[in-house]
């Protein structure tokens, strides 16, 4: 079973300046307005399992493979759907926040896209 | 009219900026806390000894939005949150060890923010 699916249903206003940067700012779309304006806005459904390296996250039909998980990042996700993707390739989170990937092609995220998850 | 006091909060032994003064007024009666599972014990401390109300950012927001917070607590893993609040005027309270960091590291400074804060940073002045 996987960790978590779901469907892109809002790109906030101010995301670009992160996504310029290769960070994607996950929020669910419970999230207050102020967040939802640097996130890329996912439907909230219910994280079954644990993020770690080597999951993959397909982004958008992009795959993604995680080279580092902060200590707060899992706990994040399931407290509020928040998550912050860094495509680096890092296999150090820098910020206690971060999960690192390495990746192909960078996505290009757009609304009604999915992540998965795996 | 409340009647507010005003704390001091500092920042923890791993923690970035601050000390902050945080003194409530009738415009800015707020402690919000954008944490998820509730009012964590850091927005309820800084509430009870300040007169301020906890108030659930995550939930709704407050009426009178970013003007009527007296402050922002936090658990930013070091990315997002670190700056919108204080992008937002909001002074702001990380319960993580945090630096400034990320697009929007040029509004985090050493006055509007504050890093690594537990029950024990916060005294009464």
């Amino acid at each position: 079973m996987g960790v978590y699916s779901s469907k892109i249903v809002k790109i906030g206003e101010q995301a670009h300046l992160f996504l310029e940067e290769g960070i994607v700012v996950f929020f669910g779309d419970n999230a207050p307005e102020e967040l939802q304006d640097v996130a890329v806005v996912h439907e909230l459904k219910e994280v079954t399992g644990e993020i770690v390296v080597g999951t993959t996250i397909n982004l958008s039909n992009e795959e993604l493979t995680v080279t580092a998980v902060g200590p707060v990042a899992n706990e994040n996700f399931v407290n509020l759907g928040h998550l912050v993707l860094k495509l680096d390739s890092s296999t150090e989170a820098a910020l206690p926040g971060d999960v690192n990937c390495s990746f192909s092609n960078k996505p290009e995220v757009k609304v009604d896209d999915t992540i998965e998850i795996n | 009219m409340a009647e507010y006091k005003k704390v001091k909060i500092e920042r923890g032994p791993g923690g970035w900026g601050g000390p902050l003064e945080v003194k409530p007024t009738d415009e800015k009666k707020y402690v919000v806390c954008i944490t998820g599972g509730g009012i964590h014990p850091v927005a309820q401390k800084i509430a009870d000894m300040t007169g301020a109300e906890p108030f659930d950012g995550f939930k709704s927001s407050p009426e009178g939005g970013f003007k009527a917070m007296a402050c922002a607590v936090i658990d930013c893993g070091g990315t997002a949150r670190i700056g919108v609040y204080p992008m937002k005027g909001v002074p702001t309270i990380d319960i993580h060890d945090t630096s400034p960091a990320g697009p929007l590291a040029q509004f985090i400074r050493e006055e509007n923010f504050v890093s690594g804060v537990g029950e024990d940073q916060i005294t009464e002045i």
